[in-house]
């Protein structure tokens, strides 16, 4: 038909040959249209054995698959096609059928299942197996509990939705989420390793587009995670992506999500009026301390804070901090196959304005897959991803320099902006009084940075069944960062410690790394007998290259069309680059037998060599092994048809950990650095010194790991009940062991010193509700619970975290026999009440007075030193929990997911700052502060003295941040058969989601979700409170 | 078979493919260079050297600590109070989480370190000139000692580390404390190697520490341990030298760079990038500096220095900034400082070295003038009762600040024929008056043995027997295995 309009041209305007050409391409087109008039209209119905709609069924012409639909949400369906077609139904997981078109108009299917749950494919390291088949401790997800939480991040979504995977999120739009597997085994670095179509990772997901995601496979023990050696330590998640299906008609898939996001919470501060009185009292008590000692040097009063209640609160600035995010996310998926070649196409957008002023989030994909069978025998594939994402925004969780901190200490005495337009900031002798507070809203608009990430994910791969059995697998991926970021200090002037000169620093870096991976499987099953073989090599490479320039002093005003270094100040120049490459060089294999599928057996070995280490440490050998028994099996209990599978399992292996932070860590380095430069008579001398201290002796980290599981199913998969329980010992785990600063400021090596343990319990339970027609619901929930244990710490008896919080002590220590990252500090007794029972206490400081902390004199020694410091708490959960309820009726779906911590502490830095920040807002708690009349309270006196230090770290800042959230809700309804055809699409699901709705807490911070290094876990600095985000979505299929 | 032979060519051929990158696991280091690969060039030499200079310039050695520790500890300056880790210095509240307490320690170990790197690398050395190679050695000994001289002025009797240390070995960095007068024999002895040093330096070379630098130190070590001959004989041989003069500008003496009067100096200069530590700018003067010019206005002189100097003495207004009087253009407002305290013009230095904000001024500091040699003289003198002696060196002195244009007639009359006690009272004075502000005072009350009675007196809670030296910073007690033990009182 094209070719007959090919000489049709509209530019030439309408003459008479025109019109005539215009007619017989009008004619020839209705032709072809009668070719139809031999069509009939089908519709029908596909249930499956359960007489239970199924929704999502291919009907296609098999002769023609672009005449083709899906059923709706009722199963019902409704196609025209030309005579004599066959019309195919097809659904993963149910056996295909072909019907042969007559002439009757209603055609009703009933598919047959193919598999149960039990038989569903589970991808392992370097293969699949099936569900029923695992004897390790392995957990999925599927993609569409993936996509139910409307989140931009990968980590966020599966928040809560695995047993013994916990993820602490950050708050700030794009952020990194932190990821554990069983808890926390080393001091360094604790991510699992990710496995995305062949990658392997630690980060950098929030590049990824979760709706390209098939599905997701958690290996929690050795023998499940061994295979991939050293890098296995801390779990691996295996993200498999969709590729699209053969003989599948193509489908095109548009997503559209539109909602906004906003805190959840904000916290309760002073007012105007309070804080003039509260400010007022304090130095009036510290003029009285000071009095009473005999010393002439008072405090000056403000005046005017003698009248307290002249004082007008003008902004609250927590209100203008944050803001209501727009977020929008528009995805468009198109797949499909024919009997050689399955292809997948995506791309997404999704563009996030944080809940801060001028923060926000940004990522492109674009995806392309494509698999081709040349023989029967011969495949081939190539995954190409890139992505480019951006984000935003003020420093989170920082106590020195985030808005959010301004926003609490800013008192509300001041205007956003003064009469004369510039921002409002304390400045002057009284600066001081209001706590040299900055002002959060100039902080935020002023935030100027940028670093766009550019990522590409790709693969080459072809597998080869090259005798019965016997196929070779071979693929070589790669992942290749390039980032560039530029963050520009703007001059201001409020305040009382204004920046005069502005700074541009801009930095570029590129990443890559590749992995060759070949394997060879076997599989062979003769008799009740099953064995598979797996054997293969990895070879991978990782490099990195970045350089940093920066210049200070640029044209006055700050005008954003020059923020380029070429304005910057001459002279100024500051450059940097480094650069590094590792290398590791594994063999593996596996092997795995079932007799009878009774009795299970799978065991691992891997060997792997690492460029980090240096030769004679270099290699390192983890084996593992599992057993399995399936009770079900056994005579005694077969053909139960209550009970459809019993499986206890045991594993044990051990993997390793590589990660030490520097590619080189054996060499003891001497640099130079602009920080030791100095100058004799105007000139510029460049300075070296020694940088950090070598150990040539450095070798891996390894973890014992061993397993216990049972499984149980009920009533075909109805009832599904796992509990898993676990020990995990890491040894020669990887520290720099302080040292005394006799040696310098180098910074110390790395030695192999210092075990961790983690042990606990895994319990997951779910019910599939037997479900009619109209009405299904299923329930499920996981609880892991957790125990973390320094065994041995090598020489040092702790290890003491880098986080104080503004000169305060450092909160966070490792010591041996308590979880890594406890708090540590004083233990308080309550407030003296008198100046006896000053007296009759032990020492603390020469003017302590009643209304002071009395803190335990642990040593008994009669005086209150640093020796009477102690564990105060820690940042470990007792118990992580998810709950997830799925409901349909009739054309409705409703998903709730309640996700939960409980007996967990946190360390309120936040609180801390706003009761102790001399001068500036405060928390509102401090009214109910001591005063002779106000005895029964927790806070203090106010002084503005504080002659007792009552800021010190003390267990007075341990919070119980124990929650309970209803993490997502979502609620959907799927348009019937009329709508669809009348629009002349296949499918349009339009929905309503939360996340974050509700939270359940009695922590005052902002929220209780604290990340934070592993060492510092569970100090909250002021991170951002997680937003409450409310979307509404549309699907559509067409 | 067939199939099967080929497909394990295949196989092999692959599998050779990969394990025939045999040096594929030795990646050479990139981006880092190691010890073995250092100290080869002349530049390496001098490289390592600034290092050791680097430490001067630091906000918890010089730029902040040592003021906080030698002045706002006493009645010549103070804080705002809300400045409340400073304060506490200021009435003795020092507690473990003191910044200025736990940044200094590390600050001088990171010093001494880098010169026993050099000290002990840079004689091995084959391809440098030995003149140099003695020139760099001595200079690195001297920033040692000066090093060691101020922990023992700080915190009395502190590990002596000479060498680098071998962490493998724990008992070279599980060192118990020296005593004092080990320390002080340590330090005598790297002042005393560089008096070899040469007179001067010309060109991008001043700066560096000189023969004099070394005796004037030499002379101040002496006079700390009430070595008084020895302690007037080497002062005596830096004046005798002939290098120095008493600029007849008092001004000019304590403004201008590396004058003839200037033995040592911290040099800096603007306009080099980074804050504060990583810039080569003078981050003295921004404390000082009072808000309303644009500084922090943390370190202001006191009424009771105000009121100490004599009637008509030019150095109070080049020392004091009081409200109405003008510096860099501008006139001091009221207001801008706290009551009865004054902008420290020493330390704001001359305006055209620029305004020290954002800490990166370009003015030098001065550790040691002349006019410190000769007041060093007169005390050493009147403790072993040459009075005459004593008084000479006083008088050229004051006869300095008394001929000075700012002065008023009659002012700073020649002092002769006092009573041991009184010149003892007259020296002291001399020397608070003419190094006001200079980052010494407290070790001066200290070693005379009058820092409670004097501190007390201002209304501070200063105990005798504990405030006299610094606590070491609680975390390196924690660390050191039992082997550090506190100060006395902390």
């Amino acid at each position: 038909m094209i070719s007959k309009l090919r000489g049709f041209s509209l530019h030439r305007g309408y003459g008479v040959r025109n019109i005539a050409k215009m007619a017989t391409a009008a004619i020839l087109f209705f032709n072809s249209l009668t070719a139809f008039s031999q069509s009939l209209e089908i519709t029908g119905k596909v249930v499956d054995e359960n007489n239970a709609p199924i929704f999502g069924v291919t009907v296609f012409s098999v002769e023609d698959s672009k005449f083709g639909t899906i059923t709706d949400f009722d199963g019902n369906y409704s196609l025209i096609v030309p005579a004599n077609s066959t019309l195919r139904f097809s659904y993963i997981g149910f056996q295909s059928q072909d019907i042969q078109v007559m002439n009757q108009s209603i055609i009703n299917v009933t598919l047959e299942s193919l598999t149960s749950q039990l038989d569903e494919v589970v991808v392992i390291g370097y293969g699949t197996t099936e569900k029923k088949d695992v004897t390790g401790a392995v957990s999925t997800i599927s993609s569409d509990l993936i996509t139910q939480a409307p989140v931009g991040g990968l980590e966020q979504a599966i928040q809560g939705r695995v047993a013994g995977l916990t993820v602490v999120q950050d708050g700030s739009p794009g952020g990194s989420p932190s990821v554990r597997i069983r808890g926390i085994g080393t001091i360094g670095n604790n991510n699992p390793l990710y496995v995305i179509d062949g990658v392997q990772t630690t980060g950098g997901l929030n590049s990824l587009n979760p709706g390209d995601i098939e599905s997701i496979s958690v290996l929690k023990d050795a023998s499940s995670a061994a295979i991939y050696g050293t890098r296995a330590a801390n779990g691996v998640i295996i993200v498999t992506t969709k590729r699209g299906r053969k003989n599948t008609p193509t489908q095109v898939s548009l997503s559209i999500l539109n909602g906004f996001q906003q805190a959840w919470k904000h916290a309760d501060v002073l007012n105007a009026p309070e804080y003039a009185r509260v400010i007022r009292e304090s130095r009036v008590n510290a003029n009285t301390q000071r009095t009473a000692n005999g010393s002439t040097d008072l405090l000056p009063l403000v005046p005017e804070f003698d009248n307290p209640d002249s004082q007008v609160s003008l902004t609250n600035w927590q209100d203008k901090l944050f803001r209501s995010g727009h977020i929008q996310e528009y995805k468009l998926d198109i797949a499909g196959g024919n009997e050689t070649t399955n292809f997948s196409f995506s791309t997404s957008i999704r563009d996030e304005e944080g809940i801060i002023l001028n923060s926000l989030f940004r990522r492109y994909t674009g995806r392309v897959s494509l698999d081709h069978a040349i023989s029967e025998k011969l495949n081939i594939g190539a995954t190409l991803f890139y992505s480019h994402r951006n984000s935003q925004g003020v420093p989170n969780n920082d106590i020195w320099n985030g808005a959010l901190q301004s926003a609490l200490t800013m008192p509300e005495n001041f205007p956003v902006r003064n009469a004369d337009g510039n921002f409002a900031a304390p400045t002057g002798g009284n600066a001081g009084i209001y706590g040299n507070s900055q002002n959060p809203v100039a902080q935020a608009l002023r935030s100027d940075n940028s670093s766009p990430i550019n990522r590409v994910l790709g693969n080459v791969f072809s597998e080869w069944e090259m005798l019965e059995g016997l196929k070779f697998k071979s693929m070589y991926a790669v992942d290749l960062t390039s980032s560039t970021s530029k963050y520009f200090q703007p001059t201001f002037a409020e305040g009382s410690r204004p920046t005069i000169i502005a700074t541009l620093s801009q930095s570029s870096g590129t990443s890559s790394w590749w992995g060759f991976d070949n394997t060879l499987t076997y599989t062979k099953m003769f008799n009740n007998h099953d064995f598979s073989l797996v054997v293969g090599t990895s070879a991978q490479k990782e490099s990195f290259e970045s350089f940093s320039s920066s210049r200070q002093g640029f044209p006055e005003g700050n005008p954003e069309g020059l923020r380029y270094l070429d304005f910057g100040g001459q002279g100024s120049d500051l450059v940097s680059g480094s650069g590094g490459t590792a290398t590791l060089l594994s063999y593996f294999g596996r092997f795995g037998y079932s007799y009878l599928d009774k009795y299970l057996l799978s065991a691992t070995l891997r060997r792997d060599g690492s460029s980090r280490f240096t030769e004679g440490n270099r290699v390192g050998t983890f084996p593992s092994a599992s057993l399995g028994w399936r009770i079900s099996n056994e005579n005694f209990l077969n053909k139960s048809e209550f009970l459809t599978n019993l499986m206890v399992r045991a594993s044990w292996g051990k993997v390793g950990n590589q990660d030490v932070g520097s590619y080189y860590p054996y060499v003891t380095t001497v640099g130079f650095n602009n920080r030791y430069n100095y100058v004799f008579n105007g000139q510029l001398f460049p300075g070296a010194a020694v940088q950090r201290l070598g150990n040539p002796d450095l070798t891996w980290e390894t973890t014992e790991m061993k397993n216990f599981g049972i499984d149980m199913d009920f009533l075909n998969s109805q009832i599904v009940l796992s509990a898993d329980y676990f020990v995990n010992d890491t040894r020669d785990i990887l520290l720099q062991v302080p040292l005394p600063q006799l040696i310098g400021q180098v910074q110390t090596p790395n030695v192999n010193a210092g075990n961790v343990r983690n042990d606990g319990l895994e319990l997951v339970l779910s019910y599939n509700s037997a479900g009619d027609q109209d009405f299904n619901y299923s329930i499920s929930a996981n609880a892991s619970f957790l125990n973390n244990k320094v065994t041995s710490l090598s020489t040092a008896t702790e290890i003491i975290a880098n986080n104080d919080l503004r000169g305060s002590d450092p909160v966070s220590r490792a010591i041996v026999g308590e979880p890594i990252g406890s708090f540590f500090g004083f233990v308080t007794d309550g407030l003296f009440q008198s100046q006896e029972e000053v007296t009759a206490h032990a020492f603390q400081e020469p003017n302590t007075a009643p209304g002071d902390f009395r803190y335990k004199d642990l040593n008994n020694d009669g005086v209150i030193t640093g020796e009477d410091r102690a564990i105060i708490g820690n940042g470990f959960p007792d118990v992580t929990y998810g709950i997830n309820f799925g409901a349909d009726y009739k054309r409705f779906d409703l998903a709730v997911f309640f996700q939960g911590v409980n007996g967990v502490s946190v360390f309120n830095g936040l609180e801390y700052l706003t009761m102790n920040n001399v001068g500036g807002n405060k928390s509102a708690k401090i009214l109910d502060h001591w005063t002779p009349e106000n005895t029964n309270t927790t806070i203090p006196r106010l002084t503005w003295d504080d002659p007792n230090r009552n800021s010190r770290v003390s267990d007075r800042y341990v919070q119980d941040a124990s929650y309970l959230r209803l993490k997502t809700v979502q609620l959907g309804y799927n348009f019937g058969l009329n709508v669809i055809q009348a629009l002349g699409i296949k499918h349009l699901r339009a929905y309503i989601s939360g996340q974050n709705l509700l939270t359940f807490t009695s922590y005052d911070g902002l929220d209780p979700e604290v990340t934070g290094s592993d060492l510092a876990i569970g100090v909250d600095q002021g991170i951002y409170p997680q937003a409450r985000l409310v979307m509404l979505g549309i699907d559509v299929k067409f | 078979m067939k199939k099967l032979y080929f497909a394990l060519s295949i196989l092999t051929m692959s599998a050779l493919l990969v394990l025939s990158c045999t040096n594929f696991l030795d990646q050479a280091p990139k981006s880092v260079l190691s010890t073995e690969n250092f100290f080869l060039s002349e530049s390496d030499a001098i490289a390592a050297v600034s290092a050791v200079y680097d430490k001067l310039n630091k906000r918890h050695l010089v730029n902040a600590t040592a003021w906080i520790y030698a002045d706002i500890t006493t009645p010549d300056t103070s804080t705002p109070s809300a400045e409340l880790d400073i304060a506490v210095f200021d009435n003795f509240n020092l507690g473990t989480s003191n910044p200025y307490l736990n940044g200094n320690w590390p600050e001088l170990y990171e010093g001494i370190t880098r010169a026993n790197y050099v000290i002990s690398n840079l004689p091995g050395m084959a391809d440098i000139d030995n003149v140099l190679k003695d020139r760099l050695l001595n200079e690195v000994k001297f920033l040692r000692g000066w090093y060691y001289f101020f922990l023992v002025q700080a915190y009395g009797g502190v590990p002596l580390i000479t060498e680098p240390i071998n962490i493998s070995d724990e008992t070279q960095y599980l060192v118990p404390r020296s005593t004092k007068e080990e320390v002080y024999a340590q330090i005598e002895a790297d002042f005393t190697a560089a008096e070899a040093l040469p007179a001067t330096y010309t060109g991008s070379n001043v700066g560096r520490v000189t023969s004099g630098a070394a005796k004037a130190f030499l002379a101040k070590a002496y006079l700390f341990q009430e070595k008084w001959e020895l302690a007037s004989s080497k002062a005596q041989e830096v004046v005798a030298s002939g290098v120095y003069q008493l600029l007849p500008s008092f001004r000019d003496a304590t403004w201008n760079k590396n004058t003839l009067e200037s033995i040592f100096e911290m040099q800096s200069i603007g306009g080099t990038p980074g804050w504060e530590d990583d810039n080569e700018g003078n981050s003295i003067g921004i404390w000082a500096r009072p808000t309303c010019f644009g500084g922090w206005g943390l370190h202001n002189g006191t009424q009771d220095l105000y009121d100490a100097f004599e009637d008509g003495d030019p150095r109070k207004s080049y020392t004091l900034l009081d409200v109405g009087e003008e510096y860099d253009g501008q006139v001091l407002p009221s207001g801008c400082l706290p009551d009865n305290t004054y902008a420290l013009l020493k330390l704001l230095g001359d305006p055209a070295g620029g305004t020290g904000g954002d800490a990166n001024g370009s003015q030098n500091f001065i550790f040691m003038r002349l006019s410190e040699v000769y007041l060093m003289i007169a005390e050493a003198n009147v403790m072993i009762d040459n009075l005459s002696a004593a008084e000479n060196a006083l008088e050229v002195v004051r006869n300095r600040a008394r001929n000075d244009v700012n002065a008023d007639a009659g002012a700073l009359p020649t002092l002769s024929g006092l009573s041991k006690s009184a010149l003892i009272d007259a020296i002291r004075n001399e020397r608070r008056v003419e190094l006001a502000s200079e980052m010494k005072r407290f070790y001066d009350l200290v070693r005379w043995g009058i820092a409670g009675e004097v501190i007390r007196a201002d209304g501070k809670n200063f105990i005798d027997g504990k405030h006299e030296l610094f606590p070491i910073p609680q975390s390196q007690i924690d660390i050191s295995q039992g082997t550090l033990i506190q100060n006395p009182g902390y």
